[in-house]
């Protein structure tokens, strides 16, 4: 069995042809052979009045036939045209028959023309004859008359018709061929733009088929779209359940938390450190698990959702702000702000946060955020004033399981899983230096995730200094 | 000084309760939200730890009653959601820190004498400059009736230069001021602030006298 829907197209459009023209040449040859006979027995059946025309009975009730009105070739032996005829008084046979006679059973299957009856028989001299006969009166004598023409002619008539027909027949074909296939390549192209929109599909889940599709069509986008759908709302489902089992365990840790403060007050030191070291690991998997799953999410909606960076870098400059060490910190951001990106907002806030938390945790003075188009990449820079990550580092840092600020506090991620998250929303982290000096990290997306018309554009103050 | 605890773990409560006692707060510690708001409605505290997942009224809900209603003491939301959206919404609600559950005893109480410090008395409570009115007890500011969001660093800088009583105060000195020693490259610090702080109260509100120093206008009232 085939599999390519072209080809079993192709190919049965290819038998369907192939018969079509081969009934077609039947029909068609059939129908020339048979009309070309009756046009070439009336033509005999003309010479036949004329040979009647010519007859008289004599008294003795001989046929007599005057010849100098008829077809030369009757008077030539053997020339093809033959006639013969029978009076009660005696027969007549053209001079073309050499004594040879045409014929004496009347044959049953004989169309009537005008009293004429036509067949065909074998002839004198080993071709092929129409015949056509009658009996008729003339005079007092009832006589019967038969005239017998070689049939060569008309299968030369039909064979020239077979070429000709078969040419004919063989262009028609191929004209007809290339029809199929055109329609079979038009007919499956709305069909390769499911597979094209499917493909984008798997490249970015958010994506769904276009609404356009023809009718045939229409049914199967809508099904692959709600699958799609449910499939995505599938993910955000275990995505909120991980989430929430993520969260609900936060709550009972917190406490083992005070619980291991309430052994250390009572002087189990020792069980309030093992007690924390677990705490410690199970917080971090947690975290690090959080994110993972926050990543996978964000692979599966990627596109969904849209960020206002600007509005969103604000916010956690706000967070950043009232932490202790952010409360030192001058946090500047430089970025368009009627941007709105195709980036999952959480996703969007986990990475800004991450980094912008672990740029104040290093920062000196201030924390500078950037955003801005390069070509076809939209970059985001975050730039601090801290000591920066030596070149040879940044690999390592890069790595899993390793976190920027091992000493400091809280359960900021590593910068592996912020690289997770940046690339499972179609974007790449680098590390650098910052200008003067501190750490540069830059993200960058593509363009295309800019969207264009502006939700509520803010009003921004020129930056220059008022003097 | 009087602290209160919304919190329905009963030891994480009570383990934020004795961090807090230590630390020489009278607490009281309640355990669901609508007794919580109440309280916090009621009475004046120093300063409230707030859990989000609350039985009764939840956490956020509590806190924007108590914004709404004018309720100003400093508050630090403990919750188990850590993620950076939660985050800003807490703070944009009205929240002065977030603290991530599972969380140190340790840093809470960095964090709740940070938001006391931040919120310390001051001889002057209200100072006007031209558009701006600057609640020093708060430290909130408003710019032509309209509260602007500045973050504690701005604040500082918005009041050192506040009561430098219309002169021109030097880099040098604003430096002194907020990082305790002056160093040239903070002066990259202090201009990128000083633009952020213009586009939030008015790029006339700070003057600049290039080379030396800023001068506090205000901006035309």
């Amino acid at each position: 069995m085939m599999r390519s829907l072209r080809l079993r197209l192709i190919a049965f459009a290819a038998i369907a042809i192939a018969i079509a023209l081969w009934a077609a040449s039947h029909v068609m040859g059939g129908l020339f052979g048979f009309l070309t006979e009756q046009r070439f027995a009336i033509t005999l059946t003309h010479e036949g009045n004329a040979l009647i025309a010519a007859t008289t009975i004599d008294a003795k009730g001989r046929p007599q036939v005057d010849m100098s009105g008829l077809d030369p070739r009757t008077r030539r032996r053997a020339s093809g045209l033959y006639w013969e005829m029978a009076a009660p008084g005696g027969e007549a046979r053209s001079p073309s028959l050499a004594g040879a006679t045409l014929s004496t059973r009347a044959l049953g299957k004989v169309s009537a023309a005008g009293g004429w009856r036509r067949s065909e028989i074998a002839g004198p001299y080993e071709t092929d004859l129409v015949l056509v006969e009658r009996s008729m009166r003339i005079g007092n004598a009832r006589v019967r008359v038969r005239l017998g023409q070689d049939d060569e002619p008309v299968d030369r008539a039909r064979a020239t018709f077979g070429h000709d027909m078969g040419l004919f027949l063989l262009a028609l074909g191929i004209a007809l061929s290339l029809a199929a296939w055109l329609q079979v390549e038009l007919g499956l192209r709305p069909l390769r733009r499911v597979r094209r929109e499917l493909a984008a599909m798997e490249r970015n889940t958010a994506q769904r088929l276009s609404s356009d599709h023809p009718q045939e069509i229409e049914g199967l986008a809508r099904a692959i779209n709600a699958l799609a759908d449910a499939r995505s709302e599938d993910v955000a489902r275990a995505r909120r359940r991980a989430a929430d089992l993520a969260h609900a365990l936060k709550t009972p840790l917190a406490a083992l938390g005070a619980q291991s403060r309430a052994a250390r007050s009572q002087g189990a030191g020792k069980a309030a450190d093992a007690i924390d070291a677990i705490l410690a690991a199970a917080t971090a998997a947690l975290e690090s698990e959080l994110a993972r799953a926050r990543a996978a999410a964000s692979h599966a909606g990627m596109g969904a959702g849209v960020t206002s960076p600007t509005s969103l870098i604000e916010g956690l400059f706000a967070v950043l702000e009232r932490t202790e060490r952010g409360m030192d910190l001058v946090f500047d951001l430089d970025s368009p702000a009627d941007w709105r990106l195709a980036i999952d907002p959480e996703s969007f806030a986990e990475i800004l946060g991450n980094l912008l938390d672990n740029a104040a945790r290093h920062a000196r003075r201030m924390v500078r955020v950037e955003g801005r188009l390069c070509g076809d990449r939209l970059l985001f820079t975050i730039d601090d004033d801290g000591p920066g990550i030596a070149e040879g580092r940044r690999a390592h840092v890069l790595r899993r399981g390793v976190r920027l600020d091992e000493s400091g506090p809280g359960h900021g991620l590593g910068l592996a899983i912020v690289a997770d998250l940046v690339e499972a929303t179609g974007g790449d982290l680098l590390l650098g230096d910052a200008p003067r000096h501190g750490l540069r990290v830059t993200l960058s997306w593509p363009a295309s995730l800019l969207r264009g018309a502006p939700v509520a554009p803010e009003p921004r103050p020129a930056k220059d200094d008022n003097r | 000084m009087r602290a209160l605890i919304v919190e329905d773990d009963p030891s994480i409560g009570a383990d934020v309760e004795t961090g807090l006692r230590e630390a020489g707060f009278v607490v009281d510690r309640i355990a669901n939200g609508e007794d919580g708001w109440f309280a916090g409605d009621t009475r004046d505290y120093a300063v409230v730890v707030l859990d989000l997942g609350l039985p009764g009224l939840d956490g956020m809900t509590v806190l924007r009653r108590w914004r709404a209603a004018g309720r100003a003491f400093p508050i630090l939301i403990l919750s188990a959601r850590s993620d950076w959206t939660e985050k800003v919404e807490g703070i944009e609600a009205g929240a002065d820190d977030y603290l991530a559950k599972p969380f140190q005893l340790g840093e809470l109480t960095t964090r709740i004498r940070a938001l006391l410090r931040r919120a310390g008395g001051h001889a002057a409570p209200l100072i006007e400059i031209g558009r701006l009115r600057i609640d020093t007890t708060h430290r909130r500011i408003r710019v032509g009736g309209n509260e602007v969001r500045v973050s504690p660093l701005e604040f500082r800088l918005i009041n050192f230069l506040a009561h430098q009583a219309d002169r021109t105060v030097a880099f040098a000195d604003i430096a002194e001021h907020l990082y305790g020693a002056a160093d040239t490259s903070d002066a990259n610090a202090i201009e990128a602030m000083v633009m952020r702080l213009r586009r939030k109260i008015g790029a006339d509100a700070i003057q600049t006298r290039r080379g030396f120093g800023y001068r506090l206008t205000g901006g035309a009232g």
